[in-house]
């Protein structure tokens, strides 16, 4: 293939790539979002796999086996804790408006610039290789392609640079779009997208067309491979060591594919939805399972085929070239390119964004008189700051490419990147759930780690390229061996990547937690990392936490919005807020809440540290203590609590006072008819004692009197005194009864044998007062659970009651049992003087007697009717009255068949 | 539905847990050996047949209905 057409249908992919951009650009200004969706999220995600993945892996299958997996397995494994960890990066990256790892790193530890600018180089350092490597892999295949020269180790055409400038322009056009490098690039994202699944249908392709169509299958491969002695070591990990590279590796890997700031930019700052989250975390390790599947058949097949004469980072391409299968070969020329792109686009973009926001900016911020420009200029000019940058870093990337990298093949300077990337580890996941964590160990860390990165696996690297004395790989620096940039210490046994990652993490973590426990925080490095640690906890506030102090005008505060946000956008944005949160509007002094959201905003365009020193130098900012800070943050959050637990507290006051006033009026009116009781019981017992005394006096007092009149004497001092125990023995029944009965003596009673009982009581009376006793209790009830003995008592007492109030010779008494809705009702029916209604409720009380003045006081106690209510309401029963003077009476006893308690 | 969120979180972490071993010595181990199953080799079968579980088992635990 002439490279005329191959360059032509890299620009036309180029082009298409443009077009999809544009598109998902236009659809989402019409409000129809395509990057809103966890499968485009999810792919998106997938500018993780590189021309690193796409051809290196099978060069480092080919010589490793699976050993190339870990940069795999080691996320795979970790991707179920995204659910937590990145979920928490994006809500705090939502809620502090963070643009970039660099802004999140230095917004995390007190919006520091300098730990920004350190975390910004870092990248910068690290990633320029891994950039210019990919630039690498394109002019490389491109030369194998449109040569055919499979045998060849270095291309000698500039298409490379031809690349670099059109990604430039793609980069510049949809990468910055907007001052607010916290806004959406729906065009970005969709074409990341769309090359995720070029690039895996492209490697799919490769890998089906090798194992079915060259070979006969996995097994085929694989039985051939087993079969060649230098394939079949393969097939297994070297237990010599191989383990512990393994366990290194899945470490490495896991950790730094969040922190690639390419993986942040689209994981955090481009993610729509935190929900997203929750496909992704299964699709996209399914991605990476489908991308790896064929690699070792490929790398295994190369071996086979070529025997060592082709370059196994090449093997993919070289494959389909050598069975003459042109279009397949431009599929994977072009499934390659899609890794490749992806990468410096996205890369470029986060870069960008942290030179601007996190170098550029803090650095003519802090010159005055570049201050006073930066200010005054609009934001245009950041934005073109980027641009310079993406310029910049991939020329700097080209150089690089030029005059190095053509020396390392793709995995090493891969590897040393990820070392390099590693080193945020500690305190991005210390920041996360360490409260402690703070500036001074943060840099202390990072600084050492990246110190022993640079001295393990750096120097090294330019000592194999051949710009330092290769004496320091043989004996160590200056012949000392335990200085050995690769087993420092003596410590052997580790390959040098694993070796770096061991050394380096672990002075990072060290100085990290030393510096935490040994220096102290600052008041805005404390609210930071409340802030970022409790970030569930805070966001629900809908407020900003102001833990602003400062004076500021609100004009100065307006200009400073206007320069990055424009003018009408900007005071839009501020009545928007002054109007939600009622605060003043109309002083000449903003409002620390309108201060604190006017920082947020900018912090979204020039990043948390540059908009902190923007707020700072229009303000005089008052001392504020740790105290005030950790009080203000959870201020409006204990109030809310405290408010909740005033309300419960009153709210059970009010019950517990409704209660105690109800439990009061009771007692009050048990202590009167306490009172009443004594009184009535005191005069009922003092009538009989005084006529008992009485007539007892005067036997006394006559010895001689006549001897019938004193029998007569006697005869009414028993009776009095019978009345008198009689009373006294019905008050005493009545305090038992009141006291409740016990239940558990109840047995099953039959109504007929109460009505027998209390009859035979009765009968003597009714006769002696000539009256007729009727009894009807033919029909067939139902047994029911009570006091037998109380209910016959009751009975009487009904009864008697009745007996007492007819008229002797006409009167009439019936007693009457029958069944109705689940009740045994008993009726006693008379046709005496009746009950007047203003009575009726009255008659149960105890000693009250209705006295009529034409009848006077009626004979009996008083206690009667009051204990008969008792022993029914403590059966659950009722007792209702029907009753017209006159007319007769009518008591029914209800009780109900299924007593419960 | 916080405690229910909560729960998700507990066993997706303990998810990362159990493959963290079934995919390091000494489990691996086991199936380091140089021979085929089906044409496959142990190890690489091994691998990635866990990986699939993981895949499926994130897919079940992240999916549910809250």
């Amino acid at each position: 293939m002439s490279s005329y057409t191959l360059i032509v249908v890299s620009l036309g992919y180029l082009g298409a790539l443009f077009a999809i951009a544009y598109w998902a650009e236009r659809r989402s200004r019409r409000g129809k979002s395509t990057a809103d969706n966890p499968y485009i999220y999810s792919l998106s995600l997938a500018v993780y796999c590189t021309a690193w993945t796409f051809y290196g892996s099978v060069g480092r299958a080919s010589a490793g086996g699976l050993a190339f997996l870990p940069t795999f397995i080691g996320p795979a494994i970790t991707i179920p804790l995204w659910w937590v960890v990145l979920r928490k990066i994006i809500r705090i990256s939502k809620v502090q408006r963070i643009t970039s790892l660099a802004d999140f790193i230095s917004a995390r530890y007190g919006k520091s610039t300098t730990i920004g600018m350190m975390v910004t180089l870092i990248c910068v350092l690290s990633l320029l290789p891994y950039i210019s490597l990919q630039l690498k892999a394109i002019s490389n295949s491109f030369a194998i392609l449109s040569e055919h020269r499979i045998y060849a180790s270095l291309p000698q055409n500039d298409i490379a640079l031809y690349i670099t400038v059109v990604l430039s322009l793609f980069t510049i056009l949809f990468g910055t779009r907007k001052v607010e490098a916290t806004e959406h690039h729906e065009g970005l994202v969709t074409v990341i997208a769309f090359e995720s699944v070029v690039k895996l249908t492209a490697f799919l392709a490769v890998g089906l067309f090798v194992t079915y169509g060259v070979f006969g299958g996995f097994s085929d491969i694989f039985n051939r491979a087993l079969d060649t002695p230098a394939l079949s070591r393969q097939l297994t990990i070297d237990p010599e060591g191989g383990y512990t590279d393994w366990f290194w590796q899945n470490i490495l890997a896991a950790l730094t594919i969040l922190f690639l700031p390419r993986l942040f930019q689209i994981a955090v700052v481009e993610n729509v939805n935190e929900d997203h989250l929750r496909k992704a975390i299964w699709v996209f390790p399914l991605y990476l399972l489908l991308i790896n599947l064929f690699v070792l058949p490929i790398a295994f097949s190369g071996s086979l085929l070529f025997g060592g004469h082709v370059d196994a980072d090449n093997y993919v391409l070289a494959i389909p070239l050598h069975f003459e299968k042109g279009t397949l070969a431009v599929l994977t020329y072009l499934g390659g390119f899609s890794a490749a792109t992806g990468m410096i686009i996205v890369e470029t973009t986060a870069l960008s964004v942290m030179i601007s926001n996190n170098l550029v900016m803090p650095l003519l911020l802090k010159v005055p008189v570049w201050k006073e420009r930066t200010l005054d200029s609009t934001g245009s000019f950041l934005i073109n700051i980027r641009r310079s940058a993406i310029v910049l870093l991939l020329l700097l990337a080209y150089l690089y490419y030029k005059n190095i990298a053509g020396n390392n093949s793709l995995v090493s300077t891969g590897l040393i990147s990820f070392v390099g990337i590693a080193q945020f580890a500690p305190m991005m996941i210390g920041g996360l759930f360490w409260k402690q964590g703070n500036r001074a160990g943060a840099m202390a860390g990072l600084i050492a780690g990246t110190l022993t990165w640079f001295y393990t696996l750096v120097i090294p690297s330019v000592v194999t390229a051949g710009l330092l004395p290769d004496r320091i790989l043989m004996s160590g620096p200056l012949g000392i061996q335990w200085l050995h940039p690769y087993s420092l210490l003596g410590m052997k046994g580790l390959q040098p990547e694993a070796h770096s990652l061991f050394w380096s993490l672990m002075v990072n973590v060290f100085l990290y937690v030393w510096g935490a426990f040994r220096f102290k925080k600052s008041v805005i490095e404390h609210s930071q990392a409340t802030l970022f640690t409790e970030v569930f906890y805070y966001s629900e506030k809908s407020r900003n936490a102001a833990i602003w102090r400062g004076k500021a005008l609100i004009t100065d505060i307006q200009s400073l919005l206007r320069a990055f946000l424009g003018k009408s956008r900007t005071e839009r944005l501020l009545q928007n807020y002054a109007a939600k949160h009622q605060l003043n509007s109309r002083s000449h002094y903003a409002d620390p809440e309108i201060v604190a959201y006017a920082e947020q905003l900018l912090a979204g365009a020039v990043g948390a540290a540059s908009a902190r020193l923007m707020v700072a130098s229009v303000s005089k900012e008052e001392k504020i203590s740790i105290e005030e800070v950790v009080g203000i943050l959870k201020q409006s959050q204990e109030l809310m609590a405290v408010n909740r637990e005033l309300k419960k507290t009153s709210e059970k006051l009010r019950l517990a006072t409704a209660d105690l006033s109800r439990a009061n009026e009771l007692l009050r009116m048990a202590d009167k008819k306490k009172d009443e009781f004594i009184t009535t019981v005191t005069h009922e017992i003092r009538t009989p004692l005084t006529s008992i005394r009485a007539l007892s006096e005067i036997i006394h007092d006559h010895p001689g009197m006549d001897p019938g009149e004193r029998q007569h004497f006697l005869d009414t001092i028993i009776r009095e005194s019978e009345r008198l125990s009689r009373l006294i023995n019905q008050v005493l029944d009545l305090e038992k009864i009141e006291a409740g009965l016990n239940v558990s003596e109840f047995r099953l009673c039959s109504a007929e044998r109460i009505i027998d009982e209390a009859i035979d009581s009765v009968r003597q009376l009714a006769v002696d007062k000539k009256i007729r006793l009727e009894v009807n209790n033919k029909v067939k009830l139902p047994d029911f659970p009570g006091d037998h003995d109380r209910l016959v008592q009751a009975l009487i007492n009904l009864v008697s009651n009745s007996l007492k109030f007819c008229e002797p010779g006409t009167g009439e008494v019936q007693v009457e049992a029958f069944q109705r809705d689940g009740f045994v009702l008993l009726s006693v029916r008379d046709n005496g003087i009746g009950i007047e209604d203003n009575f009726k409720d009255r008659i149960f009380d105890k000693f009250y007697q209705i006295s009529r003045q034409d009848l006077g006081k009626p004979p009996g106690s008083g206690v009667g009717l009051a204990i008969t209510r008792k022993i029914i309401e403590l059966h659950r029963g009722e007792i209702p009255v029907e009753s017209r003077p006159d007319m007769g009476t009518v008591f029914t006893v209800k009780l109900p068949v299924d007593y419960q308690e | 539905m916080a405690r229910k969120g909560r729960q998700t979180d507990q066993q997706l972490v303990m998810l990362t847990v159990l493959f963290a071993v079934l995919l390091h010595m000494p489990l691996l181990g086991i199936f380091n050996l140089p021979v085929l199953w089906q044409g496959i080799p142990a190890l690489f079968l091994y691998v990635f047949a866990v990986w699939a579980v993981i895949i499926l088992a994130t897919a079940w635990l992240a999916g549910r209905k809250r």
